[in-house]
């Protein structure tokens, strides 16, 4: 078998192990390749002519990716976590331990256990690639920096810049990474080896070594460093960052909690080798929970959905200029993204005011980003020239793709199809921005169904990373394939679901927000409602969502639904009292379940106004709920819609409809999406409850076919079982 | 016959006045947006295109070369070879004619040519003093040095220094362009009130011609930066209520005490460019567009800059000499109003035997310009002249009004500071 790790010994006896696992395009700690270097430090180690070593990839642009996630999620217990701990540990240690000085040569991402490797090193040296990149990402997955980067990170760098790389695990650029002497020294990648070479050449000697340790000192910035030499300052980091942590997580995940504690127990208080096994006790605690296995399924299924279809490439047509027809709000935003994506864009609308509208807000959105440093006012204005206005379809003949985002109204959305039809070229493919309308209603519109698709985006679309691709009837594999491909030359991940009234996404959440707004009318207080949702680890409450979304916008959707799916999704007339009567439509207008003002949010007394009379329309009664009933009506009734989601054949399979519940909800991640919610759970044991509920609050509640065959044969919606990443994989 | 070039399609931003509508807009951003409309109107892939020429006067800091900057944000292909002229206020008009010669010689067949000002743009400088001290600030090596560059400051240095006037100051006869208006109405005795009448005539019929949407055909709507929300239209010169009281109200500029040239009989400093798609007739017919039409010829002359105002005179007598047309036979002339004082100038110089015999070396004049066919839409008076793009847009607009005519053949001219005027002799297709 072909080695991953190679050492070369040079005639000026400088050693270069260099990693390069054969057939893969990125570098990963596996335990193969972690033996096979242990084997190759041990040689090292009795080597007594050697005067330095020298860490490399051999990839273009990858140094190493991390520890070999597959790994990860096949530890069972945490005894095995701990193992895997230690055995990082003990190599990482032999590096340390050479009695020659050490250089990781960083070209590429250099994440978790790669950087944990770096650090055992003495001296680390990273170029100006713009794929290199330093970072510990570790608790995005539910677990801790596990090599040593709890330990040998703020020992190098100190608390105030090691805790926000350990805490919120977001990577930093080589030319970054040099600035704070996370690196001793930065090249060119052209000019790297030069470099290497230099840096080895500075610390063979004694004053190249001093020199860059107070090279180190220098770039801590001062008050920092005060601020951490003393027990009450580094009390005060450590309150800070948590409290940081709690604000954004709500202390729903616990990896960034125990992470914080680790170093706190042992930043200057306790040697290495304790702190290193303080820290793998810590990993093996994290790395079996269902937590930790939800987190990393979603960067696995993440990594799968952006290879499905990619293969098919070579046949897509390359797009360069897009229509976008219709400048409202979708419309602007949908521009956004295409000329934030480099591609030309002609925005149609019927007057220039709406043309103005739909220019403004895709301004906006760029502002947003020269604001917060991720362009500059040039590459704005560059940016707002891809998006050109017309009133009549003018140069329509020269666009690849035109997207339809009008009213959602199908009579509308019709005509304008038509008319976008009759002003393109036959090859141009035409999509429909919609969010609940039929699409092959739609196509009927249209000569040409064959080159029409769905395309559904969230709002804000600058802001939501995913979007639904449906296909029609009559739509060509090329045409979905295509629009696939546009998806994602965006930054988004396209999910491909079949067209039903609602698509995916919508048709499970409405039920969640329609369930909330029946506890609403049944009298329940709608800050409750939504603290228990938040609690359960869902972005925001579902009343806070209407109001976000907009009452009115809501309202008409969850009208569409129950027009389609009849009883199961029934309106509440408390809804419609306070959209219609009530003429209330939420954030936007500064009034919804709340009273906005100011950025302050508070409950809207007069909505509750409304409940008893649609109670009274309704014939359902005043309700006094446990928390645990608020919480398995919103969840439940969005688990049962999902079960007949994947029967109808709406969504390929489970984890495509997790994926898109995460990404296009922000359903709670940490539990892993809403199918792997009920596995976890147990299917049974949901039936059941779902029984119970139907009893008391609604047939609306009775299981789904697919849901009762699955609790009956006690299986799992899942095939590999309840835990994501199972032996099966 | 020697092939015609044809002009396939024109199209220029609203002109509207420095300092306002357009202000946050480049002369750049402007270009960019006339030359991806006239793409989009046209239907041309943009790869076909072999030039882009852009006529520029106050070339902006941040754009050196301002067609290259104006190809790329526009969306041609970086590969487009893309480059200035600048010939003053004939810079509009010499990009065109500089694409033409191209097409003749058969280097290209098809060039977007145009040209493009933002007035609101001109910086103002810092004076020699100021710059002097800088520049010893920037050399200075030891701190005694900079102390001592410092020292010399003196709260005088900062008075600024305005390009847009050193811009419209003619540094050989050293008269700015509005005294060299004064200097034509002495010698033609144009007065006050005749310049007056002549800028109310051209407010009243460029609103006529913006009322009948005779300018919305030639105009693409601009979204103004840095908002991008609002959306100018129309041109925002011509005024509906201009009435020779308001205008007689006004104070001369340029001379305060025996001066008859004011800033209502003067054309406004404005922002605004234009842009026209030329090709030879082998690919007129290769891509199957009909052409707006064709130019036939075209002319340079230059003259005494205290008198630049008379360059349509010179150049058009040039033009009909080699031609061999008559004057008589334009049914449309365009010819720029710089000031209304310049354009009777050229009126009576156009019509005087004496004046042909003099200037002219010819026996006759050249013949009378018919007010029925002059500025027929109005002129600069009313429209403003951002300076680039004026030359673009008066062959753009007698094109379109020799089709909405249905006649044959028009003159568009205008005068250049530094003493030179331009002419261009277009046929309707």
């Amino acid at each position: 078998m072909n080695q991953a790790w190679t050492l070369t010994i040079d005639k000026e006896w400088i050693a270069w192990l260099t990693f390069d696992i054969p057939g893969e395009k990125v570098n990963t700690f596996s335990e193969r390749t972690l033996n096979e270097l242990d084997a190759l430090l041990d040689e090292l180690a009795i080597n007594e002519a050697i005067k330095a070593v020298v860490i490399r990839s051999g990839k273009p642009d990858c140094f190493i990716a991390g520890a070999d996630i597959e790994e990860l999620a096949r530890i069972r217990t945490p005894q095995e976590a701990k193992e895997k701990a230690e055995a990082g540990h003990a190599v990482f240690g032999k590096i340390a331990e050479l009695p020659v000085p050490t250089v990781a040569a960083i070209n590429g991402s250099c994440l978790g256990g790669g950087l944990e490797m770096a650090l055992a090193c003495d001296y680390r040296i990273v170029t100006d690639h713009p794929k290199t990149a330093l970072g510990l990402p570790e608790v995005n997955l539910g677990i801790l920096p596990g090599w040593g980067g709890t330990q040998r990170l703020p020992r190098l760098l100190g608390l105030g810049r090691a805790l926000p790389m350990i805490l919120t695990g977001r990577p930093m650029p080589g030319r970054k990474a040099h600035r704070i002497a996370l690196a001793d020294a930065i090249a060119a990648p052209e000019f790297f080896e030069d470099e290497i070479r230099r840096l080895v050449d500075r610390i063979v000697t004694r004053t190249g070594r001093r020199e860059i340790s107070q090279q180190r000192k220098r770039r801590q910035p001062r008050w920092l460093r005060f601020l951490c030499a003393t027990p009450m300052g580094r009390r005060l980091v450590f309150h800070q960052a948590r409290r940081g942590i709690m604000q954004k997580t709500n202390g729903l995940y616990p990896a960034p909690l125990k992470a914080l504690e680790v170093v706190a127990k042992t930043y200057r208080r306790r040697t290495l080798q304790e702190g290193l096994s303080i820290e793998a006790q810590a990993f093996s605690e994290l790395a079996c929970t269902s937590i930790s296995r939800n987190l990393v399924w979603i960067f696995q299924a993440s990594q799968r959905l952006k290879k499905v279809g990619a293969s098919a490439t070579q046949d897509v047509p390359s797009i360069r200029a897009v229509g976008v027809v219709g400048a409202g709000i979708m419309g602007g935003g949908i521009a956004w993204a295409l000329s934030q994506a480099g591609l030309r864009v002609r925005m149609k609308d019927i007057n220039w005011d709406a043309i103005g509208t739909g220019l403004a807000s895709a301004a906006r959105m760029f502002k947003a980003r020269v604001k917060r440093r991720k362009m500059t006012e040039n590459e704005l204005n560059l940016a707002m020239h891809r998006i050109a206005g017309t009133i009549d379809y003018t140069g329509f003949d020269a666009l690849d793709v035109v997207i339809e985002a009008v009213a959602e109204n199908l009579e509308i959305k019709k005509h304008v199809l038509g008319e976008i039809e009759a002003h393109v070229r036959p090859d141009t493919i035409i999509c429909t921005n919609t969010s609940s309308l039929p699409l092959n209603e739609l196509a009927s519109a249209l000569r040409r169904p064959k080159r029409f698709v769905g395309l559904h985006f969230f709002n804000p679309v600058n802001r939501m990373p995913l979007v639904e691709v449906i296909g029609g009837r009559s739509t060509s594999r090329e045409t979905i394939v295509a629009a696939t491909e546009l998806v994602r030359r965006l930054g988004k991940t396209p999910v491909v679901v079949g067209d039903c009234p609602g698509f995916l996404v919508n048709r499970i959440l409405l039920p969640y927000l329609v369930e909330s707004a029946w506890m609403f009318e049944e009298g329940v207080d709608i800050q409750r409602i939504d603290r228990l949702l938040e609690q359960f680890g869902m972005p925001m409450g579902p009343l806070t969502l209407v109001d976000e979304v907009g009452l009115d916008v809501g309202y008409k959707v969850a009208k569409v639904l129950e027009d389609a799916y009849g009883q199961r999704m029934r309106v509440p007339c408390a809804l419609g009292a306070v959209v219609e009567s009530g003429g209330l439509t939420g954030k936007k207008s500064g009034a919804g379940f709340y009273l906005y003002n100011n950025g302050h949010k508070k409950p809207n007394p007069q909505v509750k106004d409304v409940t008893a009379e649609a109670r009274k329309q309704d014939h359902i009664s005043a309700q006094d709920l446990t928390d645990d009933q608020i919480v398995d009506r919103a969840i439940l009734i969005m688990v049962n819609e999902a079960a007949r989601c994947l029967e109808e054949g709406v969504v390929a399979d489970p984890e495509v409809l997790d994926f898109a519940m995460v990404m296009g909800t922000g359903f709670a991640p940490f539990r892993g999406g809403l199918l792997h919610y009920a596995d976890q759970r147990g299917v049974g044991e949901i039936k059941l409850r779902l029984e119970e509920l139907a009893i008391s609050f609604g047939d609306r509640f009775a299981p789904a076919p697919l849901l009762e065959k699955i609790a009956r044969d006690g299986g799992c919606f899942y095939a590999d079982g309840a835990a994501p990443n199972g032996d099966a994989h | 016959m020697e092939p015609r070039i044809a002009i396939l399609d024109g199209v220029r931003t609203p002109f509207c006045k420095a300092g306002g509508e357009l202000q946050g807009a480049g002369a750049d951003d402007l270009g960019a947006i006339v030359v991806r409309e006239l793409l989009a109107r046209t239907g041309v892939r943009p790869d076909r295109i072999d030039e882009l020429i852009f006529g520029n006067v106050a070339q902006p800091p941040h754009a050196a070369n301002i067609a290259r900057v104006i190809s790329l944000k526009a969306g041609l292909p970086g590969s487009l070879v893309a480059y200035t002229v600048h010939h003053n206020c004939a810079s509009g008009i010499q990009s065109i004619t500089t694409a033409a010669g191209h097409i003749r010689t058969g280097q290209a067949d098809l060039v977007i040519a145009g040209g493009t000002e933002s007035m609101s743009g001109i910086p103002l400088i810092y004076g020699a003093q100021m710059t002097a001290l800088f520049v010893q600030l920037f050399k200075a090596r030891t701190m005694g040095q900079r102390l001592k560059a410092l020292a010399s400051f003196r709260p005088a240095h900062l008075k600024p220094v305005v390009a847009l006037q050193l811009g419209l100051m003619d540094p050989i006869c050293g008269l700015n362009m509005g005294q060299t208006a004064e200097v034509l109405a002495r010698e033609f005795g144009i007065t006050r009130e005749d310049q007056d009448a002549f800028a109310l005539a051209s407010h009243q019929k460029a609103v006529a011609a913006a009322d009948s949407g005779r300018f919305a055909e030639e105009i693409v709507p601009v979204a103004t930066p840095p908002g991008y929300a609002r959306i100018q239209l129309v041109d925002d010169g011509p005024r509906p209520n201009q009435s020779t009281e308001a205008l007689a109200k006004l104070k001369p500029y340029f001379d305060r005490q025996v001066g008859t040239v004011t800033p209502g009989n003067t054309c406004p400093i404005t922002d605004g460019a234009a842009a026209v798609l030329l090709a030879s007739e082998r690919m007129t017919k290769e891509l199957g567009i009909e052409p707006l039409g064709y130019i036939t010829g075209s002319a340079y002359a230059a003259l005494d800059g205290s008198r630049m105002g008379l360059g349509p005179v010179y150049a058009t007598a040039k033009l009909l000499d080699q031609t061999g047309l008559r004057l008589n036979e334009f049914d449309i002339i365009e010819l720029n109003e710089a000031f209304a004082v310049q354009v009777i100038a050229n009126e009576r110089a156009f019509e005087s035997e004496a004046f042909a015999h003099e200037h002219l070396n010819r026996d006759r004049a050249l013949g009378a310009l018919d007010p029925s066919r002059l500025n027929v839409n109005g002129g600069a008076i009313a429209l403003g002249h951002p300076v680039g793009a004026t030359g673009t847009r008066l062959v753009l607009t007698t094109l379109l009004e020799l089709h909405r005519r249905h006649v044959h053949r028009g003159l568009a001219t205008l005068c250049v500071g530094g003493g030179q005027g331009a002419a261009v002799a277009l046929e309707a297709a």
